[in-house]
């Protein structure tokens, strides 16, 4: 059964001498050949036939747990972009209400006291009301109620 | 290599591919090439049909696991590490239930394996090999029926090749001694 594919001799001659290497090759020849006198054990057809089963059935088993890995792979991606999609259309939704009012009240209630929040906040209310005022007054030169709005926000903007 | 060697190499390769691909067939084919000789290495390794009948099957069932991390080299080989490995988790149990059962001697004998030893196809050459240590005869079975080289064979066992050398003659000419075969 063994092949031997190689040079006994040669590899034994890169180990020890030569004439130790002879009596070594023929050592192993001798055993060698003792051990092929010998019939090797066959398995019975029955059990080569099992085996053949066992490994159709595992096979099998194996396909389905990859077919069901990639459906849960795809299920998994699916619930992921569902979120995602949900979670975009409520962070559009979200902006200027809950939470982010809740810390603007805070933050307004902290500058209260300062003269300069208050100063920019009445004119802010100011620029407001007169916005308010060219869309409630369409006979206004509404141009140059925009004009003067605009110098208004720049003075404020630079002033600030 | 001749031409016959080539294409049974070629012929080798394309099975392993196709197993590799998850092909029944491949597997079928890969059993009818290597059940025999992998069977006879279980078999000189325990001397039990039962235990070489489970070993072989394991061991099929293994390579369907374990096909995919065979890159290159001699598939042979490869398989036959494979087996090795699973012949020494047998041993390791084995020892665990031996640990188990001891200190309930009795019990102990009437489920050792080697009570069905009477019951086995036994001839000369097992009966001379029960009286070698086990890494011995995985040693020499590993080198008959794998085929691998000195050099394959020294790389498997993480040892120098003049090592596996010595350890090789000096099992065979044992074996020769216990046969009698030496006169």
């Amino acid at each position: 059964m063994n092949e031997k594919n190689e040079n006994l001799k040669e590899v034994l001659s890169g180990i020890v001498g030569g004439e130790e290497a002879a009596q070594m090759a023929e050592d192993i020849k001798a055993g060698d050949s003792l051990i092929e006198q010998f019939d090797s054990p066959l398995p019975d057809a029955a059990v080569v036939s099992g085996i053949k089963k066992q490994i159709g059935t595992r096979l099998w088993l194996r396909k389905q747990q990859r077919v069901v890995r990639r459906t849960s792979e795809m299920a998994v991606a699916a619930v992921l972009a569902v979120a995602v999609l949900i979670s975009m259309v409520f962070m559009q939704n979200r902006q200027g209400t809950g939470s982010d009012l809740a810390i603007y009240s805070e933050w307004e209630l902290e500058m209260s006291g300062d003269p300069e929040y208050s100063l920019l906040s009445a004119k802010v209310a100011d620029i407001e009301a007169s916005l308010l005022s060219i869309g409630l007054d369409e006979d206004n030169e509404q141009e140059s109620i925009l004009f003067d709005l605009e110098m208004e926000v720049l003075e404020l903007v630079n002033g600030w | 290599m001749t031409v016959d060697d080539m294409n049974e190499t070629d012929k080798l390769t394309s099975i392993v591919a196709r197993c590799q691909d998850g092909s029944e067939e491949a597997f079928a084919e890969l059993v009818d090439m290597f059940s025999g000789s992998c069977y006879g290495y279980f078999y000189r390794l325990t001397g039990n049909r039962q235990v070489s009948d489970d070993l072989l099957s394991d061991l099929f069932i293994r390579l369907v696991e374990k096909i995919g991390t065979f890159k290159h080299g001699s598939f042979k080989s490869w398989l036959f590490r494979v087996a090795s490995n699973i012949f020494y988790d047998y041993l390791r149990n084995k020892q665990r239930q031996k640990k188990l059962l001891e200190g309930k001697a009795e019990r102990f004998d009437e489920t050792s394996p080697k009570v069905g030893h009477e019951f086995e196809m036994r001839d000369e050459l097992q009966v001379a090999l029960d009286k070698l240590d086990e890494d011995t005869v995985d040693l020499l079975m590993m080198r008959y029926y794998s085929g691998m080289s000195f050099k394959e064979l020294s790389k498997h066992r993480s040892e120098p090749i003049g090592t596996t050398l010595a350890k090789v003659r000096r099992a065979l000419i044992k074996l020769r001694k216990i046969m009698r075969k030496d006169e």
